[in-house]
């Protein structure tokens, strides 16, 4: 296809050049040989050299004249259409080629991407199924997906976003299944992000929620290739940025978050007990800081008389309140929680031993919070990491000190009060337009029955 | 965007310094450690007229470990006119706050046996904080020697008297347990009496037993049980399960061990016959001891035995009950419940009751002589 630009293209290229000019890394090569003249235009740094000489400048001096070197470029597929002189910067700094031959100007994709090696599951890792997960680059994410789900009603469409720096947001959903009404809604909401700078999926899902401040999380992020996969062909819509190494899902109700992915793989009782240890551990690490606090400090009859001794006994010697107690105790737990993530790895191995120890005995024996307390403190923070989905785990972290407020203040009635006021916020929630806290589960052989062909 | 959270920043501040204040714990929020557990309770009486009631708490004292030093305990003790104002007087005696959400026995003295139970009983019932699931028994002679004895089993951390009466430790056909809802719907209710396991401690006060029971029938003395009949009483009012009997047949002596035991029983008046309580027991258990030779194929004639004396003794057991117009089984209940109601009814049953005739079968089933040939 043959592109001309109203204006003169030689006026174009020096308008181009002009544009980009203070960068060094900015490469204007006029070629030259006998009666074939060209001129290239691009940016060092962003094309990739090799295929640049590969593809354009060999067969330049190969063929024998201008019109077959222009007629050999023009049946490239990677060349792109050209729209406007704004277009063809943009383009440039993505990594394109603007090449000038017989006074027509011709854009051809050559990028170099360092992006695209595809990364081992971090975030959601199984020991069952697939250990790779997604790269940072959107085409090698694309092609991962479609490898995994072979199907012709599978429709990707992009668009761009971030006012800024322009980055290439992929809409992926299986034509067939997907919930339309979904897909209407997570397009409007997209169209109205108004944002200057966007660099991951994760962001988008802020930007896209419509409360300014929420709690719990009403899309899913993912790493995993089959969990996209699977939600596709149930019918979710699945967004992906360029840069980001996750997607995201929705709709997404919260005993999305609670699935693994192992749980398809393993054997039915071994998967229904894996399910039981984790809710339990969900119901654990949300109650037992608000129990310790009711137990102690209010219904201390409620549990047998050894344990209440035994807390009694454990507790002598301890110079605050139960609840600040606990406050400390898992706010130091929460910092090392922290610190262990943001840390670079050579200093993590130092802060969790240091933390260890405060955690461990010296908290007891010096009296500032009881043994029981230093128990209930790792059983909290054993169980807060079963919940598979980290967003989830995150506001459960924060529900936690809500009901230990509650408790608090009231006991085990008021722990089983804020309990019941945080089961009300769940129910009343709803993720575009699903409710969140659905209940009628679908097997699973029934989510996705409606691709079967 | 920035006013915005300028405007909420206000409220959030307001917002903290309000949750600062929990800081400043209230009297309502007290620590486990500024609690002090009230274990057992027991009342005596006294002989001063003006003050009868002596309460004893047993209290737990914890320590800072319990596996190596074990819980102390510590008592308080108050004569008074009532038991509550004697609570409110023994606050001041200890530096913590007494907790009654852990007094699961009430030991009754047997001197206060002889007082109205109903005002004995009245605190407990009206205290929230006193568990209606408490065990109520007997002390002989007093309470307190019940209270203060530390029996040489008992464990950290586990009261011996828990022990007795809860079905964890030990289990015995000997002991009755009775908790103090149902000892108040007893005591209540006509057509149903009141019976307390009795708990003697030695002299010494390093044991207690457990293996007697008394009945309080209303306006009438106290009625000792033996250990004996304490064990009848438990098979028929369905409380155990499992129980040994003594079976004697000119020169044969052997025990069988129940493993499962139930009782139903029936009212039948019939104009035509004399009133009869019908009781029908079937039981099943093993051999445990004999002194001669037991044969495997003989089974049947030593289950023919063995229910002969049991039928022998319960119905010796409740003519004495019925002798002593005491009713700890229910059986006026019954009659009330299955009869048409007027008023008169139970002063019927009150006439019935000397009257009835038992008519007790037992079919034990001895599944085998507990020796494999």
């Amino acid at each position: 296809m043959l592109s001309r630009t109203p204006e003169n293209p030689g006026d174009t290229i020096k308008w181009l050049s002009q544009e980009l000019k203070p960068s060094f890394d900015l490469v204007h090569k006029p070629l030259h040989m006998d009666e074939k003249h060209a001129e290239l235009l691009y940016i060092k740094t962003v094309v990739d050299g090799t295929q640049l000489q590969q593809l354009v400048i060999k067969p330049f001096f190969e063929l024998a004249t201008d019109q077959h070197v222009e007629a050999y470029l023009n049946s490239l597929p990677n060349q792109q259409d050209i729209t406007s002189k704004e277009q063809m910067l943009l383009e440039m700094t993505k990594g394109s080629v603007v090449i000038l031959i017989r006074d027509h100007l011709l854009l051809m994709d050559i990028k170099k991407v360092n992006t695209d090696t595809v990364q081992q599951t971090s975030i959601e890792p199984t020991i069952q199924g697939p250990q790779l997960s997604l790269s940072e680059d959107i085409a090698t994410n694309v092609n991962l997906i479609r490898q995994r789900y072979h199907r012709p009603s599978l429709v990707i469409e992009t668009m761009e976003l971030g006012e800024k720096n322009k980055q290439t947001l992929a809409i992926i959903y299986d034509e067939e299944v997907v919930l339309k009404d979904v897909l209407e809604q997570v397009k409007r909401k997209l169209k109205a992000i108004k944002i200057p700078i966007i660099q991951s999926t994760t962001e988008l899902q802020r930007l896209m929620n419509d409360k300014r401040r929420s709690l719990m999380p009403t899309m899913m992020m993912t790493e995993r290739t089959d969990r996209v996969v699977y939600n596709l062909a149930s019918g979710k819509v699945a967004l992906l940025l360029d840069g980001g190494h996750s997607v995201i899902l929705a709709p997404a109700i919260f005993f999305d978050f609670m699935t693994s992915m192992d749980d398809k793989y393993g054997s039915y009782w071994v998967t229904k007990s894996l399910k039981f240890l984790r809710y339990s551990g969900l119901f654990a690490c949300l109650t037992l800081p608000g129990v310790y606090v009711a137990a102690t400090s209010y219904n201390p009859e409620v549990f047998r008389v050894e344990l209440a001794l035994s807390i009694a006994g454990s507790r002598i010697g301890v110079p605050y309140p139960s609840f600040i107690e606990v406050l400390f105790m898992l706010m130091v737990m929460e910092l090392l929680t922290e610190a262990s993530i943001r840390l670079p790895k050579a200093v993590t191995g130092t802060a969790t031993t240091v933390g260890g120890l405060i955690l461990g005995t010296a908290a007891t024996e010096a009296a500032l919070a009881s043994n029981i307390m230093i128990i209930i403190v790792a059983a909290v923070a054993i169980s807060t990491f079963v919940i598979p989905i980290n967003e989830m785990s995150f506001a459960i972290r924060v529900v936690r000190y809500i009901l230990l407020a509650f408790a608090s203040l009231g006991g085990l009635a008021g722990l089983v009060f804020g309990l019941i006021g945080i089961l009300m916020y769940l129910t009343q929630m709803e993720s575009f337009g699903e409710p969140y806290f659905k209940m009628y589960w679908q097997t699973k052989r029934a989510e996705t029955r409606k691709i079967q062909t | 965007m920035k006013k915005k959270i300028l405007r909420s920043g206000r409220p959030l501040m307001a917002a903290l310094i309000a949750l600062s204040l929990i800081f400043q714990s209230g009297c309502g929020f007290k620590d486990i450690d500024k609690r002090i557990f009230v274990l057992s309770i027991g009342i005596d009486h006294t002989d001063n007229e003006r003050k009868p009631f002596k309460i004893i708490l047993k209290l737990a004292v914890p320590s800072g470990s319990l596996k190596q030093s074990g819980t102390k305990y510590t008592y308080l003790t108050k004569e008074s006119e009532s038991l509550a104002s004697a609570i409110r007087l023994l606050k001041t005696h200890v530096d913590k706050e007494i907790d009654f959400g852990h007094a699961k026995v009430i030991v009754f003295g047997e001197g206060i046996l002889h007082h109205d139970l109903r005002e004995v009983m009245d605190f407990f019932i009206r205290r929230r904080d006193i568990q209606r699931v408490s065990w109520v028994a007997i002390g002989t002679p007093t309470a307190e020697s019940i209270l203060k004895a530390e029996p040489a089993s008992e464990m950290a951390g586990s009261h011996a008297l828990f022990n007795l009466f809860d079905q964890n430790g030990v289990e015995s056909s000997y002991i009755v347990s009775t908790f103090l809802f149902d000892f108040r719907r007893r005591v209540l209710e006509r057509g149903i009496d009141p019976i307390l396991p009795n708990i003697s401690s030695s002299k010494d006060k390093m044991k207690i037993i457990v293996n007697s029971s008394t009945l309080l029938a209303n306006s009438k003395k106290p009625l000792k049980l033996t250990p004996q009949e304490t064990k009848l009483y438990n098979l028929i009012s369905n409380n155990v399960q499992r129980l040994d009997l003594i079976i004697k047949k000119d020169k044969l002596l052997y025990t069988v061990s129940i493993d499962s035991a139930k009782t139903n029983f029936k009212i039948i008046t019939n104009p035509k016959h004399r009133p009869v309580i019908k009781m029908d027991v079937t039981m099943e258990g093993i051999i445990e001891e004999s002194n001669q030779h037991m044969d495997p194929q003989k089974l049947n004639l030593y289950s023919k035995h063995a229910s002969k004396e049991a039928e022998k003794n319960i119905t010796a057991f409740l003519t004495k009950l019925q002798e002593n117009g005491a009713d700890p089984l229910g059986f006026g209940v019954r009659y009330e419940a299955t009869r048409l109601h007027t008023k008169d009814t139970f002063k019927e049953w009150k006439k019935l009751y000397p009257e009835m005739t038992f008519d007790v079968s037992v079919k034990a089933s001895i599944m085998s002589t507990g020796i494999v040939e």
